[in-house]
């Protein structure tokens, strides 16, 4: 354990030292981390797998007192031989076989990828997007998330009111106050559409701003200068995000070399 | 003074960043973040499922990330085993994270007193690629024929009992790659099972529009999330201070360090630009000026 720490210890001072300048420990550390991570991965990739697809589900098989040889033979024979022919790529004139298993691998792909990227990626979301006018009076109200439960009620309430009041001034009560009253209920009314209303326009300015079918100038010129405003504020997002994602992963290196590290030395030689 | 601070040697900055995340993590100041919708709406998942119920977690990472996913997973982990929640982790798609999973689960296991193979275990990778979507459907046991440790699929209960996407009451992505999307498109989307994920940080944006087509039930965003759902563990009872709140506190102060070096020099680069329009101009009207002379 204590070698095993000063070995991670050692590797994260290496690279740390990329921050003085570029230095041959750097070089070390990272070329030593790059081949460690080919290699387990090779190991995972290629030894384990064939081991638990191939090797053992065989010999288990085998091991059996009557073999199922008709599923071994369909579900591990017949699988390995096609996937085998990648390798002909190495025999001359004998390439074209390596597009059998490319085939097939792309085949099944394409087939999975075309029906179900369709309908999560672009019929599901589409659906959200495109029922803001609805969902507010249900669960895309700004006031879901911010408050109580019993204010996503208030939608259709201050709706209910501007509908009510104005049909009583029209017809009834030409009160100054009603009038008031009116204003507050369409403007708590209005805020209420904010989220519905922020997520329709940046989804229309942002994609004026990818329309490249005729020239942008006059007013789709403006439109599509809003949509980048929309898009520097996801890519801000993002930004401040990596920041914390970096920040922690150097947080998480100098937990270890405190707590860890510095720490487990002194205990193992006799320290509190 | 605004060209010199445009030239001032970033080590210091790095130097700083150093001593300070270094003397916020000693100290270990706890700070607890309100919870965010997404995490809010994970944690009441977990809540809703019953003793017994099974619970399936991906780790589509690598080991760099470890300081971000492995406080999100001891954070859930605790929750799910302390209300006796079955736990089988898989890392289909990531060979790399082989290595990883199992020592998690079983640090948190072992505070429960969790036998392994009875209630979790560790299944590891397998180099099924995308048709480990379509196969986790109809049984595990296609893709995976024994542990990570090499246990045979038939000798572990825990495994047998939860075999399919119907079987479990939530699967979750820890995930430091673009997997999420991979799981909703080729997973969720198609056979319908309460889908999470616990994401680093510039992967937080791009889960909303699964958040909000109700494709994922909820989210942990970086370490924000798993100190947000620390705080919620420790709100319900659950559990005391976790790394993750522990770091909030260095995030917080190095982001303010941050906020004000980038404030420093926009403010720096926009006096220097003014400061050469203000000289090239005055170099222009001189110029006018001798070359009136000169007419």
């Amino acid at each position: 354990m204590l070698v095993s720490s000063w070995v991670i210890a050692f590797f994260s001072l290496c690279i740390f030292s990329f921050l003085y300048k570029n230095n041959p420990f750097y070089k070390f550390a990272i070329h030593v981390i790059l081949g460690l991570m080919v290699g387990y991965m090779f190991v995972q990739q290629v030894v384990i797998g064939l081991s638990t697809s191939f090797f053992s589900p065989i010999l288990l098989e085998l091991g059996e007192s009557s073999p199922d040889w008709w599923n071994l033979v369909i579900q591990r024979i017949i699988p390995f031989v096609i996937a085998s022919l990648i390798f002909t790529l190495l025999i001359p004139g004998r390439q074209w076989m390596k597009n059998i298993p490319l085939g097939l691998v792309l085949g099944y792909g394409m087939g999975l990828m075309m029906v179900t990227s369709l309908e999560s990626n672009v019929f599901v979301q589409l659906r959200k997007t495109l029922q803001p006018a609805t969902s507010v009076f249900a669960s895309g109200s700004f006031f879901r998330d911010r408050w109580p439960q019993w204010a996503q009620f208030v939608p259709m309430l201050s709706l209910s009111v501007v509908v009510a009041l104005t049909l009583l001034y029209q017809f009834r009560m030409r009160l100054p106050q009603i009038k008031t009253v009116i204003y507050a209920a369409l403007l708590i009314f209005i805020i209420s559409l904010t989220d519905s209303l922020v997520i329709l326009i940046g989804v229309m300015t942002v994609l004026s701003y990818f329309f490249f079918s005729f020239e942008r100038d006059g007013l789709v010129e403006e439109v599509s200068r809003v949509g980048l405003t929309f898009m520097m504020v996801y890519f801000g997002a993002v930004f401040g995000s990596t920041l914390m994602t970096r920040m922690q992963i150097f947080i998480g290196q100098v937990d270890f070399l405190t707590a860890k590290w510095i720490m487990g030395t002194i205990r193992a030689f006799g320290g509190t | 003074m605004w060209g010199k601070l445009l030239s001032f040697n970033t080590k210091y900055i790095y130097l700083t960043v150093a001593v300070i995340v270094t003397l916020a993590v000693i100290f270990k100041v706890p700070l607890t973040p309100n919870p965010s919708g997404p995490t809010n709406s994970l944690f009441d998942h977990v809540e809703s499922l019953q003793e017994g119920d099974g619970i399936w977690f991906f780790l589509d990472t690598r080991p760099a990330t470890e300081a971000i996913h492995k406080p999100q997973m001891q954070a859930f982990l605790h929750h799910c085993f302390s209300k006796d929640i079955k736990v089988i982790g898989f890392n289909p798609l990531v060979a790399e994270a082989s290595g990883m999973g199992r020592s998690i689960i079983e640090e948190i296991a072992i505070k429960y007193d969790k036998k392994e193979y009875v209630d979790w275990v560790y299944m590891g990778f397998t180099p099924a690629g995308i048709s480990v979507f379509s196969a986790m459907n109809r049984d595990i046991n296609e893709v995976y024929t024994t542990d990570v440790t090499g246990k045979p699929f038939a000798e572990i209960p825990v495994a047998q009992e939860f075999r399919k996407y119907s079987d479990i009451g939530l699967a979750i992505t820890f995930a430091g790659l673009k997997t999420p999307g991979y799981w909703v498109q080729y997973a969720q989307t198609r056979y319908n099972f309460p889908l999470a994920s616990g994401v680093t940080g510039p992967m937080i944006p791009d889960q909303f529009p699964f958040l909000n087509a109700d494709q994922m039930v909820g989210m942990m965003g970086d370490i924000l999330g798993a100190a947000e759902y620390e705080g919620l563990l420790r709100k319900n009872g659950y559990q005391d201070q976790g790394f993750a709140s522990s770091s909030m506190f260095a995030q917080t102060v190095v982001h303010y360090v941050l906020i004000i070096v980038i404030v420093l020099a926009n403010v720096a680069t926009y006096m220097v630009n003014r400061q050469g329009q203000r000289d090239r101009k005055a170099r222009a009207a001189a110029r006018a000026r001798l070359d009136g002379g000169m007419e």
